[in-house]
């Protein structure tokens, strides 16, 4: 290549730039968009707590026994946003209700029914960790409270005892309902319950990321591919309105060459992919808190292979129409499936193998996966040669493409 | 400066052009005129390179564009049919943008886009974004951007579609002090007055094959047209029909007769029987053939505007 | 209708988003997740570890989960690839450690990458874990005794078991009252659920999407439509229709009420292809009517009062899509308003299109009748109400100043 195709390639590619960058319209929807979009998304898969939304419960206790407050004790060991329900306006989200009597009742043996009341609509998941922490406070106190239970039977007192696996009596029955027995019993469940436990549980995640992976470690990457495809979609109908317009055609009869002309527009996508992917992720970083792994190298790599596929995809988008509006609508139509089916929407996780395996059809999908790979789990650049292998395969197919298709004129 | 020799090109089953043959010396403006569809453009995108002939061969300054498009392109300097600029870009950063693709940079760069802006009285509007201009001033703008890198050759595809005379007339005048000061212009049109006012020769193009060509005078001549005189004065139809015979007249009533000559001295023969014959001639007008006359008789349809 | 294709678009985009949506997660019910893959790395090869082992590879867990015995280093490599959602470690002489009753540590390893699924282990796991460890303190005796048998090398006798058992008996007799719920209820229940959560209809995937993407397009529609008017006024062909015999009262009047026809015709075919294409139930006739009259008076109206503010073609490209966008992120168009937090979810009641796509939601998923969404309507023909006429005003102040 001589200096003067390159100088020429760089021109082409410089004015694509400065053009784009120009667009009001184009600044927010290859920008601000997608923070939007990080944001709304990393919050519902659980913002910065690590996956479940953290669920805020109002307590409303209508009990004055120490076994509520043993409850209320334990569930502030869990990840939870306790709020008093004298504290609260009204119509809160979620409300554990501590029935009236609650620790007599136990004590007695008798029913007592517990009822965690959720709000319409309330969030799913933070609703069934509250519900399983609740479920946990409450093995706690009952299994403190059979601890003195089995004692006091071992003790043999009549008011209190197991005959043919049946249980006569209980604690209440035992301390005759007197204040101060109730209080001993309450000494002694506060004191099991502060024992160390025997078993604990530590839980790490896999890899050499340093940093626990938060709802926006799933948002930020999904966005991100999703609106670089996007916008390299819609920059595909520039080179359709470029060849409407005649701007091309006056291009071509410059001395710029055909193959000037395609990879100085392929380079002038691949830096607006690159700056936007670089704004995306610094706001990734420093705006929702994300980790970006270990190996810069490798992300970088990573990322410039994906924009290399995406701004091939772009050309390829222009050359194969001619028509701007049907190149809008199938940008449209595209970037929503190649985003959805390659796992931006949503995590794959929870979708069925025959789509986990689309996704890996996917150019959307690898750039998802690869990123996860060095973000996520914290990994080099060699764990993600595939990936980069493969986006720089689809990337040059759609070149090929698209230089073969890409036709100046009308 | 530029040979053109039988080339052809063919779309599917439409002969787009159909064996053109010309030549263009160095600072002659040619001028190729035409009806929508006849074979200007198609020709224009040849000799641009963009489109390859079929067959035939376009030389420019002896070089086969065929074989070194990209040197000779440095040269050419093409004004398309369209507004080709981008819209988005203020009129100075495009013609920094078309400069740079012919390989100027830094101040020879910035120096030439401020000389164009000036040359079409757009220096104080140079910032403001195309899509914010007039008709006139975008097609403005877009002829700077094909003049910017001082080409050789110019080649100028109907430049003033559809823009007020004003624009026009400074449009033509850019395009006439190029061609004095040396630059060759092949120019295409469907404006008549534009072909004759501007161009030095003239080719006339229909369905992808030269009809006629030469300057106004030799297409007048070539087309065996002749001048309309036209009469005035206190004399009777019948005197005058007498006067008259032999020659073929236009329309004749009392005191007004419009008839053709083919040669200039018949008119002073017909004067001088007038005059002997003791009718006085208040008025004589002496139409030459015009190129739209030239057309229909050459073409067999007018060209309209 | 200058923009056909646009609109032709716009309705496809609904119906692309939740034919999607509904292929991916099809068939599945309204919450449920695929089976997770879980290694378990079993170092202490004891009773107790074998015992979470066998508690999670039976009934409604094996469901759940697809439990993979492996060891230590397949299970890292494993992880390391990305192929399961978590590993669950068990320690060397975890089974010893805890009939000695010594601190022991469970390890869970899970996959950065994934979102749900590793939590939903990490939540039955920190369960069983408090189970198991409470366990360790309520039978304290029967497992002192198993601890000794066990230290002793050889099988316990006949009479040993019994001793154990019979120790056990007080225990198990007294828990069995909590686990069995005899003693303690638990229950969860949804307040303001017209239908009390008491569904007439079953479960659609369709249904649940596409009210929120179909209000999400139909804003789209009204936009592009109304755009029209811009896009003439900087054309001039606006002005040369007002030089006509016409007010601007008559334009705004008319186009406004192309917006309302156009967007309605799309709603009907967006609704009946839901019906017929996706098999959504789409509810009772009268309640149907009353809310997509609200919701296309409501759409209309807001364009029209946001029109009122917008002066040229590159401002409604850069701040219309935007403003619907955020409409839509915040009233769960484009993620399940369930899935937002508490925070956004009570900013979320302040979106037009919240209370436009639940409304749907509720005639489609609940039979909701017109009693059941009556805040719904009061909400949504109160907006269409307080913008359709200051947006009017506002758009006929603009031709008349020639803005």
């Amino acid at each position: 290549m001589s200096s003067g195709s390159g100088r020429r390639i760089f021109n082409i590619a410089a004015g694509d730039v400065r053009i784009t960058l120009k667009e009001r319209s184009i600044m927010i929807w290859a920008f601000l968009m997608p923070l939007a979009f990080m944001f709304f998304f990393g919050v519902s898969f659980g913002g910065g707590s690590g996956g479940v939304p953290k669920a805020t419960i109002t307590i409303e206790n209508r009990d004055s026994g120490f076994l509520s407050r043993d409850l209320i004790e334990a569930l502030r060991c869990e990840n939870l946003y306790l709020v008093d329900s004298l504290g609260e306006g009204e119509n809160p989200v979620r409300t554990l209700i501590i029935p009236e009597g609650f620790t007599r009742d136990i004590l007695s043996r008798e029913k007592a029914e517990l009822v965690l009341s959720k709000e319409k609509n309330s969030n799913f998941d933070a609703g069934q960790a509250a519900s399983m922490a609740v479920f946990r406070g409450l093995a706690k106190v009952c299994s403190g409270l059979l601890e003195i239970e089995i004692e006091e039977v071992q003790r043999g007192d009549k008011r209190f005892i197991i005959q043919s696996d049946s249980v006569s009596g209980s604690l209440w029955s035992l301390s005759g309902g007197r204040p101060q027995r109730v209080i001993e019993y309450g000494t002694r469940i506060d004191t099991i319950l502060a024992r160390e436990p025997l078993i604990t549980l530590k839980d790490e995640f896999a890899g050499k990321g340093k940093e626990i992976p938060g709802g926006f470690q799933s948002s930020v990457p999904g966005s991100l591919v999703m609106f670089v495809l996007m916008g390299m979609v819609f920059s595909g109908t520039a080179i359709v309105a470029e060849r409407t317009s005649g701007v091309l055609k006056r291009i071509a009869v410059s001395p710029a060459g055909k193959m000037e002309i395609v990879t100085g527009k392929l380079l002038g996508r691949m830096v607006i992919a690159g700056v936007q992917i670089v704004f995306l992720l610094i706001a990734g970083r420093f705006l929702f808190g994300i980790t970006l792994g270990n190996s810069y190298i490798g992300l970088i790599f990573l990322m410039v292979a994906f924009a290399f596929c995406t701004g091939s995809f772009a050309l390829l988008f222009g050359s194969l129409f001619s028509d701007p509006d049907q190149v809008t609508g199938f940008a449209v139509l595209t970037s929503l499936a190649m985003s959805s089916l390659g796992g931006c929407w949503w995590p794959l996780e929870v979708v069925s193998k025959p789509f986990r395996i689309i996704a890996f059809c996917l150019p959307t999908g690898w750039a998802i996966n690869g990123l996860h790979k060095i973000i996520s789990f914290g990994y080099g650049l060699s764990s993600i040669i595939q990936h980069i292998s493969v986006l720089i395969i689809f990337g040059s197919i759609f070149l090929v493409i698209a230089s073969k298709k890409l036709k100046i004129t009308m | 400066m530029i040979e053109v020799s039988e080339i052809r090109k063919t779309f599917g089953s439409v002969k787009a052009v159909d064996g053109i043959n010309f030549h263009v010396k160095k600072g002659e403006i040619y001028g190729l005129l035409g009806p929508n569809g006849a074979g200007k453009t198609t020709t224009i995108s040849m000799i641009s390179g963009l489109l390859k002939p079929d067959s035939g061969s376009i030389t420019v300054a002896g070089i086969d564009i065929g074989g070194k498009s990209g040197q000779i392109r440095k040269r050419l300097g093409v004004i398309p049919q369209e507004i080709a600029l981008y819209d988005e870009l203020s009129g100075r950063e495009n013609l920094h943008f078309w400069g740079s693709l012919y390989g100027l940079s830094g101040k020879k760069l910035r120096e030439a886009a401020d000389r164009m802006l000036e040359l079409v009285n757009l220096t104080e509007r140079a910032n403001d974004n195309v899509r914010d201009y007039s008709g006139g001033m975008k097609r403005r703008v877009n002829l700077c951007a094909g003049l910017i890198h001082d080409p050789d050759l110019i080649l100028l595809d109907e430049p003033t579609l559809g823009i007020d005379p004003q624009a026009r007339a400074s449009i033509l005048k850019i395009i006439r002090d190029e061609a004095t000061s040396g630059k060759t212009v092949i120019y295409t049109t469907h404006y008549l007055e534009e072909a004759e006012n501007l161009c030095d020769r003239i080719a006339i193009i229909d369905r992808g094959t030269i009809h006629a060509e030469g300057t106004l005078r030799e297409l007048t001549e070539l087309a065996g047209e002749e001048d309309v005189v036209t009469l005035t004065g206190n004399f009777k139809s019948g005197v005058t029909k007498e006067i008259l015979s032999g020659l073929r007249i236009d329309h004749l009533e009392d005191g007004m007769v419009r008839f053709y000559v083919s040669e200039r001295e018949t008119i002073g023969m017909v004067l001088n029987k007038f005059f002997n014959s003791g009718v006085s001639i208040e008025n004589v007008s002496i139409k030459e053939p015009s190129l739209e006359s030239v057309f229909l008789r050459i073409t067999g349809y007018e060209l309209r505007d | 209708m200058k923009n056909p294709i646009a609109i032709f678009l716009m309705m496809l985009v609904p119906l692309i988003m939740t034919l999607l949506v509904g292929l991916v997660f099809g068939g599945q019910s309204e919450q449920k997740l695929p089976v997770i893959k879980v290694l378990f790395v079993d170092n202490d090869g004891g009773i107790i570890s074998g015992f979470l082992k066998n508690g999670m590879q039976q009934d409604t867990l094996a469901k759940m989960i697809d439990l993979k015995i492996v060891d230590a280093d397949a299970g890292k490599k494993l992880m390391e690839d990305g192929k399961a959602s978590a590993l669950i470690e068990i320690p060397e002489n975890f089974s010893r450690d805890f009939f000695d009753r010594k601190p022991v540590e469970i390890r869970l390893v899970k996959n950065p990458s994934e979102t749900f699924l590793p939590v939903i282990v990490e939540e039955m796991v920190k369960t069983m874990v408090v189970l198991l460890d409470r366990a360790a303190f309520v039978f304290a005796g029967p497992l002192d005794m198993a601890r000794v048998l066990f230290d002793s090398g050889r099988w316990p006798t006949g009479d040993e078991i019994k001793k154990i058992l019979e120790d056990s008996k007080n225990g198990i007799t007294l828990a069995g009252g909590y686990f069995s719920g005899s003693l303690i209820t638990f229950k969860t229940e949804t307040v303001s659920d017209p239908t009390d959560g008491k569904r007439d209809v079953e479960f659609n995937i369709f249904a649940f999407v596409i009210p929120g993407s179909m209000i999400f397009g139909l804003l789209f529609i009204s936009e592009i439509t109304l755009r029209d008017l811009v896009r003439e006024r900087g054309a001039g062909t606006l002005q040369r229709i007002l030089v006509a015999p016409l007010r601007g009262v008559h334009v705004v009047t008319g186009k406004v009420m192309v917006t309302f026809c156009i967007t309605a015709v799309t709603c009907i075919i967006i609704l009946v292809i839901s019906a017929i294409g996706f098999g959504v139930n789409i509810g009772r006739p009268l309640p149907l009517i009353v809310h997509f009259i609200g919701v296309i008076l409501m759409c209309t109206g807001l364009m029209s009062f946001f029109y009122g503010f917008i002066n040229s073609e590159r401002t409604a490209d850069a701040v219309m899509s935007v403003v619907i966008i955020i409409m839509a992120l915040f009233g769960g168009s484009l993620i399940p308003f369930e899935q937002l937090n508490d925070t956004l979810q009570a900013i979320g009641r302040f979106s037009p299109v919240y209370w436009a796509g639940d409304g749907f939601k509720q005639i489609f998923l609940m039979n909701a009748g017109l009693a059941d969404i009556a805040m719904h309507l009061v909400i949504v023909y109160s907006i269409a109400v307080a913008t359709l006429l200051p947006g009017g005003i506002l758009l006929e102040k603009k031709l008349g100043r020639g803005d």
